[in-house]
């Protein structure tokens, strides 16, 4: 909401803009910033959109780290808000899933609506197209992610970040695997797993690796250190945790998080990442400022017509 | 990397995350044109194909 780097405060505004303009992609909201919104007002919103968009809308949901959002909405500590956004989170489920009377005695957020009309159909809130609702996904950010754990309890989608190490995010799967049998149910399919990682394409390494660096991608990856290092979360960058701080830099970041290089190395790494995370069933492709669009369009051409094409099925290894 | 993929075989999809992460000195406007427009570049991604994920 107040991030300047960040500038759309309203995804769900976003989205409505592109369900008008597509047709067959599947949209996700990532993510409803729960504490700062009525959970009542989420649920008929995002209801709204899987109607306009005929059912193509995932949502995931959180709880939102900006201390100045804070300050703005007058919320309290970030512990709070976690329960905050649980509860948010069951009043939500209940109004796509439940019909009325509704009652949610929760310590922070209160429903009692017990005089709903039958004859005037009053007192019963949208329900989504998508019965029972949306596909729902789950961000993994740290290696034993808690939002990982509830999310494979549940059944969610997940999502593993590109903020982290490849090595963190093959942890992923097995926290989210972990949730799944806690909660129950079967092993989940790795066609699920969307991983989601920054990109560029080049036509060499070094063109590549001064496009990068030198220009609004590179800007982003100092923008996303200095955030984390002022929450004291810059942990989540490291794959080993003993790493000094200083060295969490750009250069880090493009060369341990990010896949960048010619198409020949652009390969080679994701053959890399495929055989550390074991495979997955969805690359997403992260967006970074278009700043040079000739060259983004190039790069995501040889990332749709040649790199994605030759990954291995999910549960095949590279080097078998 | 070659293939190794039958005929036949479930692939791997691809999608986007928009990260709308622009330098504050960017019109918001041009940020949020292109940010809609993206999907709509000549490659799009193959994002029309139904299936296609965007987050």
């Amino acid at each position: 909401m107040t991030l300047e780097w960040e500038p759309i405060p309203a995804n769900d505004v976003f989205m409505a803009n592109l369900i008008a303009r597509t047709k067959n992609i599947k949209l996700g909201i990532g993510v409803s910033i729960l504490p700062q919104h009525h959970p009542a007002n989420v649920a008929a919103r995002v209801a709204l959109l899987d109607h306009l968009a005929h059912g193509r809308v995932y949502w995931g949901f959180g709880q939102g780290g900006v201390p100045t959002d804070w300050e703005l909405f007058n919320l309290p500590d970030g512990k709070t808000q976690a329960q905050m956004t649980a509860e948010a989170h069951e009043i939500i489920l209940m109004l796509w899933t439940q019909d009325p009377p509704y009652k949610f005695d929760g310590k922070f957020w209160k429903i009692d609506m017990q005089h709903h009309s039958e004859e005037l159909r009053m007192g019963y809130p949208l329900k989504p197209y998508q019965q029972p609702h949306p596909p729902i996904g789950m961000t993994l950010m740290s290696a034993d992610s808690k939002g990982g754990a509830v999310g494979g309890k549940r059944g969610y989608i997940p999502l593993s970040t590109n903020l982290v190490h490849q090595n963190t995010v093959a942890k992923h799967w097995e926290t989210y695997c972990q949730g799944a049998a806690e909660g129950g149910l079967p092993e989940p399919s790795r066609d699920i797993w969307r991983v989601s990682r920054s990109i560029f394409v080049g036509e060499s390494n070094d063109q590549a690796w001064d496009f990068c660096l030198n220009g609004p991608f590179g800007d982003s990856f100092n923008y996303m250190l200095t955030l984390l290092r002022n929450a004291e979360m810059l942990d989540l960058v490291k794959d080993d945790p003993s790493m000094p701080d200083e060295n969490a830099t750009v250069e880090y970041m493009l060369k341990n998080l990010c896949i960048v290089g010619d198409k020949k190395s652009c390969m080679e790494q994701f053959e890399e990442l495929w055989d550390v995370t074991g495979g997955f069933g969805t690359l997403l492709f992260v967006k970074h400022d278009f700043d040079d669009a000739e060259r983004w369009n190039s790069c995501m051409h040889v990332l749709a017509e040649e790199i994605v094409p030759a990954l291995p099925t999910v549960g095949e290894a590279v080097s078998a | 990397m070659d293939s190794k993929r039958n005929s036949g075989d479930q692939i791997v999809k691809l999608g986007t995350f928009l990260m709308p992460v622009h330098p504050p000195e960017k019109s918001r406007t041009a940020c949020f044109d292109e940010e809609l427009n993206s999907l709509f570049t000549p490659t799009s991604l193959d994002l029309q194909r139904p299936g296609a994920v965007i987050t």
